[in-house]
């Protein structure tokens, strides 16, 4: 009696022995040890006793895993999942409907999620992107009453920060800059960065090829992205070779870097090393002045912690710096890199990003889908609920307490989403490779990349948004439905205790009528503007035209000639910058005769043949001479730089002259030249159609001329292309033509707007048809409960009209106060967008009531169809329903 | 057909449990199959055959007892259900047909080793 059994040993034993056997099975452990202990001594009956216990650990014995006490739940929840399904499988109508709109809606919002997530993810490679920081520029600009963000700063920050800030531990800086390059006389048009030294160390970039520690080095040696060594170099090796840019000199190559790896806010096809930046003469002013550096300098700065304290007071020291004029208009703030994409809209940004209003705009997009579907499912399963008043009633009977009926509504709320959620999951796999596809993601970089195994967080992120919406959904139906009492639902009454809140529900079709009122609308008026774009004459030939680069090594006049002499090329021209398609550099005219100063004009230049040749109509002067030497000083303008200028007849403007105000692209110094008209043509749309194409200028200036275009005639362009390549193989035979048919270029542009129109009316369409379907279930219900009404109402001799209007009235009567109120919001929408964008479609009323007609026509068919068939069932059966 | 299943093990203990009659517990059943068959039984394996067998229903259990040599551990008491008595008889026929079956010849030894040679 007085010796114990080993305690850790009997603690072990109680713990993982089953609760039911535990007592017994340890009186027989304890009877045993004690009469050991008589026998064989303390020390042998503990081994045995350990011995027993270490036996005792078997399957029969141990208690289940999840412990007694859930054992009950789980049945009930098996219970509740078989009871789920067979309901579903009985309502198959029901289920599909819902199912159908949960998986639309799902899919679509889980895509926009991934989208988010994706463009979250930019930077993330870096380990240091919480503690690197950007410094920003917040300019309040007086004239125009606006605060704007720049992502730029002042050079000096760069060197003022280091220094007098204590955390910074190093820091990098950048400028953005653009132009040509040549490589053996081939010519390259590259985007590019100058970059501190640090630069890959600092971003953490890896190299393809090269040293990544010694690559921005020396002074002309420079790193290039993979895919513009295969556009210059082939599978040729790059290293060592050397590349020309144009007013900086040469460089080596010293390094490829495969962008494809890493997500980022920097957008580079070259990187050079910044001193051939700062060092040159003409950039000077750029480094010492704070106000014109504030716009050219991305100053980067990587602190020893995550606070970003220490930095940002030391900022709001700079205000001595900026000259007395501007003080208080100048802030510096600071910016996290993992912040920069889906931050606030940032001016001068260095490269592409995503703005958080784009994400909102998508979040709510995606938000108003699966409200809708949600609101579908709620008012069906209180539809279907007054089905199932009496297996409530019965459930509560048998000793159901709410809480398990509650639990079972839920659980079936959460059945129909899990299997939408499996089905908007496989729709997603279609989705996304559509969704990379699309034009408009091209200039972003905001093709979604999915990976299983990294993106392991977003699928979690779907299981809990599913959850969460099988919760929104299910947890009014199972209030509503957990609520019939037992009594008067067995009776044979129609066993709710309340209402089933009319109310709500027509609020929740209000609410889908209304965001489909929005939608039909905003497609109809996005549509007409998909049309403006393809009727609009651009007022200049481009049906029939090949556009190819003007190359050094083509001698432009003799490969002109070798061209008119095939009969198949009816025309030859060259121009600096491609109508429609190219963006046109903006100068400043003045008139002293008429006293009209700074007229803002477009400006490029064109050689003799080009108004000819692109169909341009000559209203008065004449076109310019083949003679260069003679046409300097000459311009021609189009009538909107005529009646800018002040003039009404074109005749009166020739041989006026004006004077031309450029700003220098590199060196940003103005200059002025005059210049004298001596044509004037007939306006065309030298911009895309939204945009207003103003005053134009087109000068003479054979040097800056960079695409020929070739009038082809009785041939595809295909056959117009290779017949100009032959020609183009006499001269280089080293390089290979590019050439695009200008007809597709424009049509390029077309489709990305009309992929816009596209998404903007699938999502319309998959609202309204949800929206649709809510109605429908609704009226289900509705006649479900008013069956013996209406035989009763027969019987004693009403119309089928009267009876049809006394049944459908209420919804009409919805759909109406949503289309009263979502009309005027829609209008609002509407003349947000094209208020900014030239030539947009009039929001009319026949468009309005197009839309509204479009929504009452499916509404009320909707109801009709439902209404008139309970309207028409024989009386007999109607009266004996139930 | 496999009416009632009855392993080699959960015999001994059903036929134990018969014997004891009123006085079948854990420890009892253990010592009486120890002293009659001369063989070791583990807690566990005699604790997880009783488990198995009530599973079946071949056996009943209760307790009772709770003395203060086994620290206030009530005694947990077996007996033997009529499906069980059933399952022990079927097992037995079983046995005994086959013995019956069994031609005497083959069990001579003499007759065996002259096969063999």
């Amino acid at each position: 009696m007085n010796s114990q059994p080993p305690k850790f040993f009997l603690r072990f034993f109680r713990w993982f022995c089953h609760p039911r056997l535990v007592k017994p099975i340890e009186g027989d452990l304890l009877e045993l040890y004690d009469e050991r202990v008589l026998e064989l001594g303390k020390r042998k009956a503990d081994l045995k006793f350990i011995k027993d216990v270490l036996l005792l650990f078997r399957k029969d014995i141990i208690k289940p895993s999840d412990g007694t006490h859930r054992i009950n739940t789980y049945g009930m929840f098996k219970n509740h999942l078989k009871i789920s399904f067979r309901n579903l499988i009985k309502q198959k109508g029901f289920t599909a409907i819902n199912v159908f709109g949960l998986t639309m809606s799902m899919a679509i919002t889980m895509l926009i999620i991934l989208f988010i997530f994706d463009q979250d993810r930019q930077d993330e490679h870096n380990p240091n992107a919480a503690k690197i920081y950007r410094v920003l520029t917040v300019i309040n600009d007086v004239d125009e009453d606006k605060i704007r963000s720049y992502g730029t700063s002042p050079f000096e920050i760069n060197q003022l920060v280091p220094f007098n800030v204590e955390s910074v531990s190093a820091s990098a800086q950048l400028v953005k800059t653009s132009g040509l390059l040549t490589i053996d006389e081939n010519e390259f048009q590259f985007s590019g960065l100058f970059a501190s030294p640090n630069f890959l160390n600092f971003f953490h970039f890896d190299l393809e090829q090269g040293n990544k520690m010694s690559a921005l080095d020396g002074e002309n040696s420079l790193i290039i992205s993979k895919e513009m060594s295969i556009k210059m170099f082939g599978e040729n090796d790059p290293l060592g070779e050397i590349i020309t840019i144009e007013r900086l000199g040469d460089f080596i190559v010293s390094g490829v870097i495969d962008k494809r790896k890493y997500k980022t806010h920097l957008t580079y096809d070259l990187v050079i090393p910044i001193s051939a930046f700062s060092n040159n003469a003409e950039n000077e002013y750029l480094v010492s002045d704070w106000e014109e550096g504030a716009k050219v300098f991305y100053n980067y700065f990587h602190l020893k912690g995550e606070s970003d304290q220490m930095l940002k007071s030391y900022l709001s020291s700079l205000d001595i710096k900026i000259p007395d004029a501007k003080k208080g208009l100048y802030r510096f703030e600071t910016q996290r890199l993992d912040q920069i994409n889906l931050g606030s809209l940032i001016r001068n940004e260095i490269g592409t990003t995503t703005p958080n209003f784009v994400a909102y705009f998508f979040g709510v997009l995606g938000l108003v889908l699966i409200l809708s579907a949600s609101f579908n499912y709620m008012n069906m399963a209180i539809a279907r609920g007054l089905k199932r008043a009496r297996e409530v009633g019965v459930r509560k009977v048998l000793g159901a307490n709410r809480k398990q009926v509650i639990a079972q509504f839920l659980v079936e709320a959460q059945l129909v989403i899990f299997i939408s959620l499996l089905c908007a999951f496989f729709l997603l796999q279609v989705l996304v490779p559509i969704f990379n596809g699309l034009k408009i993601l091209r200039d972003i970089d905001g093709a979604i990349t999915m990976n299983f195994n990294s993106d392991f967080y977003v699928y979690i992120s779907f299981i809990a948004f599913a959850i969460i919406i099988g919760i929104v959904s299910g947890v009014y139906p199972a209030l509503y439905l957990s609520s019939f009492r037992s009594l008067s639902v067995l009776k044979g009454s129609n066993g709710s205790g309340r209402s089933p809140s009319f109310l709500l529900r027509k609020v929740l079709v209000f609410f889908q009528y209304a965001f489909s009122v929005i939608f039909i609308i905003t497609t109809i008026i996005l549509y007409q503007q998909a049309k403006v774009f393809d009727t609009t004459d651009y007022g200049f030939e481009h049906s029939n035209i090949i556009n190819v680069p003007k190359k050094k090594s083509i001698p432009y006049e003799t490969f002109r000639n070798e061209l008119l002499k095939k009969p198949q090329v009816a025309g030859v021209s060259a121009v600096s910058n491609l109508p429609v398609l190219s963006f046109f550099e903006d100068v400043e005219i003045t008139n002293r005769s008429s006293e009209r100063e700074n007229i803002k004009a477009s400006i490029f230049s064109i050689d003799a043949y080009v108004i000819e040749n692109l169909g341009i109509e000559m209203i008065a002067g004449k076109n310019f001479s083949s003679r260069p030497q003679y046409e300097v000083d000459h311009i021609i303008i189009n009538e909107k730089a005529m009646d800018a200028m002040g003039y009404q007849n074109p005749m009166d403007v020739l041989n006026k002259t004006v004077e031309i105000q450029s700003i220098d692209k590199n060196t940003r110094e103005a200059n002025t030249e005059k210049k004298k008209v001596i044509g004037v043509v007939r306006d065309f749309n030298y911009q895309f159609v939204f945009i207003e194409s103003g005053a134009l200028i087109m000068q003479y200036d054979p040097e800056s001329l960079t695409t020929i275009n070739i009038k082809i005639a009785g041939i595809s362009p295909k056959q117009g292309a290779e017949i100009v390549e032959s020609v183009w193989n006499e001269f280089d035979n080293n390089h290979t033509m590019d050439y695009e048919t200008y007809q597709y270029g424009m049509e390029d542009i077309n489709a990305e707007f009309s992929e816009l129109v596209n998404i903007v009316g699938i999502v319309g369409f998959i609202a309204i048809l949800i929206a649709c379907l809510g109605q429908f279930s609704m009226v289900v219900h509705h006649v479900e409960l008013k069956t013996k009404e209406i035989g009763i109402r027969k019987v004693l001799g009403s119309g089928l009209s009267s009876l049809m209007v006394g049944l459908s009235k209420g919804f009409i009567w919805v759909i109406l106060v949503a289309i009263i109120l979502a009309t005027p919001l829609a209008v609002l929408i509407n003349i947000a967008w094209t208020s900014r964008v030239y030539n947009a479609p009039e929001i009319s009323v026949y468009n309005i009531s197009l839309g509204i007609g479009i929504i009452l026509i499916l509404a009320v068919g909707t109801i009709y169809i439902f209404v008139s068939k309970a309207v028409r069932a024989n009386p007999v059966d109607s009266l004996k329903y139930e | 057909m496999k009416k009632f299943q009855l392993g080699e093990f959960e015999e001994i203990v059903m036929l134990t449990v018969a014997i004891l009659y009123d006085d079948a517990y854990g420890v009892s059943i253990k010592k009486e199959i120890e002293n009659r068959l001369g063989r070791n039984v583990s807690v566990g394996a005699l604790q997880s055959a009783l488990r198995r067998l009530e599973d079946k229903d071949y056996l009943a259990s209760h307790d009772k007892d709770a003395t203060q040599e086994r620290a206030g551990r009530p005694k947990r008491y077996y007996k033997i259900t009529s499906l069980g008595k059933q399952a022990m008889q079927y097992t037995k026929e079983t046995r005994n047909s086959l013995w019956d079956a069994i031609p005497s010849v083959s069990l001579d030894v003499k007759f065996a080793k002259l096969f063999n040679a």
